[in-house]
């Protein structure tokens, strides 16, 4: 049996509230009813959200709730590609395992979409006392690096040197860039940080400079240093290796940079 | 099995990888003694520096000062191997100062 209520308003029969149905029932409010409650003060049950399948990436069109301050807060969407974004991208985060013998960023990460990428190293230890810190090119995916390319410039200061000695040690037409020189320990005590900015466009040399710390026999190294490679190929692959050895471990970080 | 990580990935060393590396840390331990020694040179040098002023014709320099720069001028035919060079490079793990009694001025 089916029945029909038609009146103008529902109104509660005493007091100011009233309940529709009961638990189990379901309303169903057809297409083309339009339910204004843009006056009423209207409560959503919280799995309006929860409720919902949870996605784990977003692609640019997908969409967020916005009340539009420059039109009377009404309610508009607006897509994940309109969304402001910081200039860094983390595109890879590597945790060093003890053996590991280098840590290689692939054309999957050093691709075209930037043209300069920052590398944060933390707390990076080798597993040989006393060797340097190198980074190689290649232009092909890692399967050949690039050779005899190389220049680059080092500054050293330490804190048992006088208070004006730096050591500087430039190198030329290099197949590896030293990032520093052959100071870097192994003890618990000596792991070294610090950041190199790279960049490199497939139109000029790549070029890096950087900055690292590191602790050896309790006085502190400071590298500082500069390089380019006189190749106008794209690098796509960049290799971080001891002079000798294996890591003992660490984290190195890459950030892609929209310049 | 000798690994080298990509992207945050363990991936197994190719046989011309593990060449190379080997190569390299040979070319290391080769090298060894050579670094040691030069490390043990520029130290030499900075000990030198600092009590060239008692060569200056106006100061009289002390005999043991003499005879312990004259030690030092020595050190590369005194001490020729690398377990001697280790000794001579021997530091305090937490002053990090040279424990080697031939670098300390008289």
């Amino acid at each position: 049996m089916s029945s029909e209520i038609k009146a103008d308003k529902w109104s509660p029969a005493s007091g100011t509230s009233a309940t529709i149905g009961d638990s189990g029932d379901t309303y169903t409010i057809p297409s083309g009813v339009t339910l204004n409650t843009s006056s009423a003060t209207l409560t959503l049950p919280s799995s309006v959200v929860t409720g919902q399948t949870a996605i784990t990436s977003l692609t640019d069109t997908d969409k967020f709730l916005v009340s539009d301050a420059s039109d009377s807060g009404n309610l508009k969407y607006v897509e994940k590609q309109y969304l402001p974004s910081g200039s860094f991208a983390k595109l890879s985060t590597v945790d060093i395992s003890s053996g590991d013998s280098s840590v290689n960023f692939n054309s999957s990460i050093i691709t075209t979409t930037y043209k300069q990428y920052l590398f944060i190293f933390t707390n990076i230890r080798p597993t040989t006392d006393n060797v340097y810190f190198q980074f190689k090119e290649s232009t092909n995916n890692g399967t050949s690096f690039l050779a005899n390319d190389s220049d680059s410039y080092i500054s050293v200061a330490n804190s048992s040197f006088s208070s004006t000695e730096v050591q500087n040690e430039t190198l030329t037409n290099n197949t590896i860039t030293k990032l520093t020189t052959g100071n870097i320990g192994n003890g618990a005590m000596e792991g070294m940080s610090g950041q190199m900015f790279f960049s490199r466009d497939g139109a000029s040399p790549s070029k890096g400079n950087w900055k690292l710390v590191s602790n050896n026999n309790a006085h502190v190294y400071y590298f500082s240093g500069t390089s380019y490679r006189d190749d106008l190929s794209t690098t796509n692959y960049i290799r971080f290796e001891w002079e000798s050895g294996t890591y003992i471990g660490g984290r190195i970080t890459c950030y892609g940079i929209d310049t | 099995m000798m690994y080298k990580n990509i992207n945050g990935e363990r991936i197994a060393m190719s046989e011309s990888e593990i060449a190379e590396f080997n190569a390299r840390k040979t070319a290391f331990d080769n090298a060894s003694a050579t670094k040691k020694l030069a490390e043990i040179k520029k130290l030499r040098l900075q000990k030198l520096i600092e009590t060239d002023y008692l060569a200056n014709s106006d100061v009289v320099m002390p005999d043991n000062i003499k005879t312990w720069r004259q030690s030092l001028r020595d050190l590369p035919q005194d001490f020729s191997t690398e377990e001697q060079y280790d000794l001579l490079l021997a530091r305090d793990e937490e002053t990090g100062e040279l424990t080697h009694s031939i670098w300390s001025k008289p």
